[in-house]
């Protein structure tokens, strides 16, 4: 058990020798983004994240979406904008662009290629593990091509004293000859295999699937400004699994179109499409049947004027499926199918340099049938206005959305089901700007309403009940700042939010929740190196039930949070957290006089201390040790005495290593490794006589190291 | 900024204003009708059982009538106010199976939405059977009574044949009488039933069906 306990921290000791995740901040100094998430401005893995919210916005993607396109093609922000620039796509797209070609026959232009990639990835939980590899080959030479993607993963599961293994192998080989620059011929082989010993099941349950094509692939470009490829497979397929085998010929085709014009017009367009005729086996009952499966998807992109002051977009996508699937129960092979078809229309405007007011307008249907529930039929229809500018030094947004939709689903149940309606309103806005060069000030409005409207189609009992769903919050935010060392801050937040059944039947517990919440935080830099940030806070809950007499509740909530940031070294720094919250909570009810009295039913009081020590002794390796400590002491109220009714305490250890170490010139290590250790105790008191519970403890490894290399 | 850009500005804040003020209808929530004088069961916790039916109905009713109350009403703290706190402690090997830390106090909020949540898993009829437990013989005081309990919730077709299992297992419960003479319970502590089948996923207990509900 001891040595259990130190290699919490003999682990991370052990790793020292190895790296390097910088969490240094970058905050913008402007009052628009005073109030961002600057975590998400946290150097990583060698890239920075400085001027993420501006550039963003001028985007039009969220900063967190720009920062993990980023960070997954491990491509810094300029860099990321000058190729997709120079490629004429999308941000992001641009790494999926780059992925695409570098494995594209057609586009290797006559210089021999021998590119092999490899990956492996291994995580590892409480309760499961899993290790993840994958290799990519890709050889060429004049019009020879051979490429090769193979993927395998191998995850075990624990559950009580059994472990389970769940094995899935996939492998698609392709070899052919470029006959032109523009056309090739050749065949491939796709063949998956899946296995998995569930102890549920009784016997080990696999699946083996090869498919033997000929592949044919084309490029067209009719015109400077416009390009196409055109792909087809066809060949054999054999699938054998527990409840089927099946022996036919399956065929895919796909393909992508982009036409551009100038600056003012680009449109894109995928798609996929595949199908198979096949005779079946069906398992246990052995009848024989032929069936068929059909697939497709479309997806495009059109944008008009993108870089004008006033521009549009748009995207579209039909999605078709219509697959058989064996019953087994009953020997046949029943259809699935799913249609779905979506357009979105965008019309931009900018407003000043960093600003602008878009309408956006969405329809979407869909049609699902299944097995179990039989169809569903569903259309929806929004509108969405954002508006997002600066005038005279305010930071403006607002948002406008509605949201219509109806659903069908009919045959829910042998004699019926239900259809649905609903509508989505919601309308915010929010200003901030600095003030008097020292203050940030936020101001924040919301308000909502969903609605939901239920129909019986023929007989079901049991359709969900009509309701409408209001929200109506505003907010108030200013953080002063005193000097760079010192700043304070205030906010108020109101909200309401009503519950409204609308049947007589369900009406009884319709209710009004109101909040408030007032905050006072500040932080101070004591020393150089050494920050405390504290935040207070007072909560109040009311919950008033319109149809109950009596039932009326309250919660309260008084809560503290200490930090002590200190930065020893440039390498080492030590975060130290103290919280308390008191939560009292009770019945709130109104007196003949027409006022309302608190009365207390019960208190719980929670405290933690926790620590965060970070060292860093070179850049690819950082290690970390968090240990934290939480007492939970809950109070009875009955009858005026106050009775302990439940307290409980319980430890954290978490330890931690974290990676990005190169491996030679071409692998890269990166990942974190790291140990957890939980305790926790408690104690009842069962007509006021503690009974301790026994102690309990989780002990486990966590982690997930990647491993890559290219050449 | 050019005039132009202003003009924008101004029409795109006039239209967000107009929008708001226009909008006071628009966002109002519908009137519900009047409050049914006739229910579907009353809730009746004069006695630990009784208590133990009045969760059975609850379920039943699937939040149409006063179902959600009712529920409620059979957990201590509820809503009349002075009273001790409802808590559930999990099965430990139901922890492990959900692979995820536990709420540190499973109270009477979380069981709330529990119920709102669990009365959606399947779109039948729910059914919930409680039986006593021969190993763990009942302790029944006058204000305070502790017992174990054998429960099974199972889902039905509308001619009333069994579908599928929805929750099995045992529940060892402590329950008070308050100084209204209502039993409410305070702990629910789940146990696994070794009789339950292990491969059909849907035979597990109502602790796994809490933590699932999160």
């Amino acid at each position: 058990m001891l040595l259990r306990k130190l290699s919490l921290v003999l682990v991370p000791m052990l790793l020292l020798a190895a790296s390097v995740l910088p969490g240094r901040a970058q905050e913008d100094k402007t009052g628009r983004y005073a109030f961002a998430d600057t975590t998400l401005l946290r150097d990583t893995l060698g890239l920075t994240f400085g001027g993420l919210f501006r550039l963003a916005d001028s985007l039009e993607i969220a900063p967190d979406s720009l920062r993990a396109h980023s960070i997954r093609y491990r491509l810094a922000l300029p860099r990321l904008l000058v190729l997709a620039d120079s490629m004429h796509v999308r941000v992001d797209s641009v790494g999926l662009t780059l992925v695409r070609e570098r494995f594209n026959p057609l586009a290797a232009q006559g210089a021999a290629v021998n590119d092999f990639s490899y990956n492996t990835t291994y995580n590892l939980l409480q309760t499961r593990s899993s290790w993840l590899n994958a290799a990519d080959y890709n050889f060429v030479y004049g019009p020879l091509f051979i490429r090769n993607v193979t993927t395998i993963q191998l995850d075990r599961l624990e559950t009580g004293n059994a472990t389970s293994l769940w094995q899935a192998r996939e492998s698609n080989t392709e070899g052919g000859w470029r006959l032109t620059p523009n056309y090739s011929l050749g065949a491939r082989a796709v063949l998956n295999r899946f296995d998995t010993d569930d102890p549920s099941t009784i016997t080990s349950v696999g699946e083996k699937r090869n498919e033997y094509q000929l592949s044919l692939r084309t490029r067209q470009r009719p015109s400077p400004t416009m390009n196409s490829e055109l792909n087809f497979f066809a060949g054999a397929l054999e699938l054998r699994n527990t409840e089927q085998e099946k022996h036919g010929w399956s065929s895919e085709v796909n393909g992508r179109f982009r036409q551009a014009a100038g600056v003012w017009f680009v449109n894109e367009l995928t798609g996929r499409a595949t199908a198979s005729q096949s005779r079946v086996l069906l398992l246990p009952s052995l009848n024989n049947t032929n069936t068929h499966d059909l697939t497709g998807n479309l997806n495009g992109n059109m944008s008009l004027f993108n870089s004008s002051r006033v521009g549009f977009k748009s995207n579209y996508s039909v999605v078709g499926n219509d697959v058989g699937q064996p019953n087994t129960a009953k020997g046949v092979i029943e259809r699935l199918s799913s249609n779905r078809a979506a357009i979105d229309g965008a019309l931009r405007t900018r407003l000043g340099p960093e600003g602008y007011f878009s309408v956006t307008q969405n329809f979407a249907h869909s049609v699902n049938i299944t097995a179990l529930n039989g169809s569903t039929d569903r259309n929806t229809s929004g509108t969405l206005l954002e508006l997002r500018t600066t005038y005279r030094g305010w930071g403006i947004e607002g948002r406008f959305s509605s949201d219509l939709g109806r659903a069908e689903s009919p045959e829910l149940s042998s004699t019926g089901g239900y259809g649905e309606n609903s509508n989505l309103r919601n309308l915010e806005g929010s200003m901030s700007r600095r003030l008097f060069g020292h203050l940030d000030a936020r101001i924040n409005a919301r308000i909502g309403l969903n609605s939901y409207r239920y129909h019986v189609i023929g007989a079901y009992p049991t359709p969900p009940v009509s309701r409408d769903q209001a929200q109506q919050s505003y907010l108030i935010d200013g953080t002063y700042v005193f000097t760079s060392d010192f700043n304070s801050g205030l906010l108020l937040e109101v909200a309401r939010n009503q519950l409204v059944n609308i049947p007589s039947a369900s009406t009884s517990a319709n209710n009004t929740l109101r909040s408030y919440r007032a905050e006072w935080r500040w932080t101070y830099r004591l020393l150089q190196g050494l920050t405390a940030t504290q935040r207070n806070t007072l909560g109040a809950n009311y919950t008033s039930y319109n149809f109950l007499t009596g039932a009326d509740r309250v919660a309260l909530d008084y809560g503290t949070l200490t930090t002590l940031n200190a930065v020893l070294t440039p390498r080492l720094s030590i975060d130290l957290t103290h919280s308390g919250q008191v939560q009292p909570s009770g019945g709130w009810t109104r007196q003949d006089d027409g006022t309302y009295v608190f009365q207390p039913a019960d208190e719980s009081r929670i405290f933690s201390l926790s620590s965060r020590f970070q060292y860093t002794p070179s850049p690819i390796v950082s290690l970390s040790i968090i240990p934290s400590y939480r007492s939970t002491t809950r109070e009875g109220n009955l009858n005026g005495v106050t009775t302990p009714q439940r307290d409980n305490r319980n430890l954290t250890f978490q330890g931690n290593a974290n990676l990005n170490l190169p491996i030679g010139r071409r692998g890269t290590l990166s990942g974190s490794v790291g140990r957890q250790y939980y305790a926790d105790r408690s104690r009842e008191f069962p007509s006021g006589v503690p009974t301790p519970s026994p102690l309990s403890e989780l002990d486990y490894w966590t982690g997930s190291l990647q491993f890559s290399w290219k050449p | 900024m050019t005039m132009r850009a202003t003009r924008w500005i101004r029409l795109g804040l006039l239209g967000f204003l107009a929008l708001g003020i226009s909008a006071c209808d628009y966002f109002r929530p519908a009137e519900p009708e009047p409050p049914s004088t006739s229910t579907s069961f009353l809730p009746d916790y004069s006695s630990p059982d009784s208590t133990l039916a009045t969760i059975a109905k609850a379920l039943a009713d699937k939040g149409r009538t006063i179902g959600a109350t009712a529920y409620a009403g059979a957990l201590a703290e509820s809503l009349s106010g002075s009273l001790p706190g409802y808590h559930q402690l999990f099965w430990p090997q139901d922890v492990a199976d959900w692979n995820r830390i536990p709420p540190g106090d499973w109270n009477f909020t979380l069981e709330q939405t529990f119920y709102t949540r669990f009365i959606r898993v399947l779109p039948n009829a729910y059914y919930m059977e409680w039986a006593p437990d021969p190993q763990h013989p009942d302790n029944i005081g006058a204000n305070a009574a502790t017992m174990s309990r054998h429960y099974l919730v199972t889902a039905h077709a509308e001619d009333g044949t069994l579908t599928s299992y929805i929750a099995i297992g045992f529940a060892d419960l402590t329950l008070l009488r308050f100084p209204d003479g209502n039993w409410r319970i305070v702990r629910w502590e789940d146990r696994r039933d070794p009789d339950a089948n292990p491969t059909d996923t849907d035979q597990v207990t109502l602790g796994m069906r809490r933590l699932n509900s999160i």
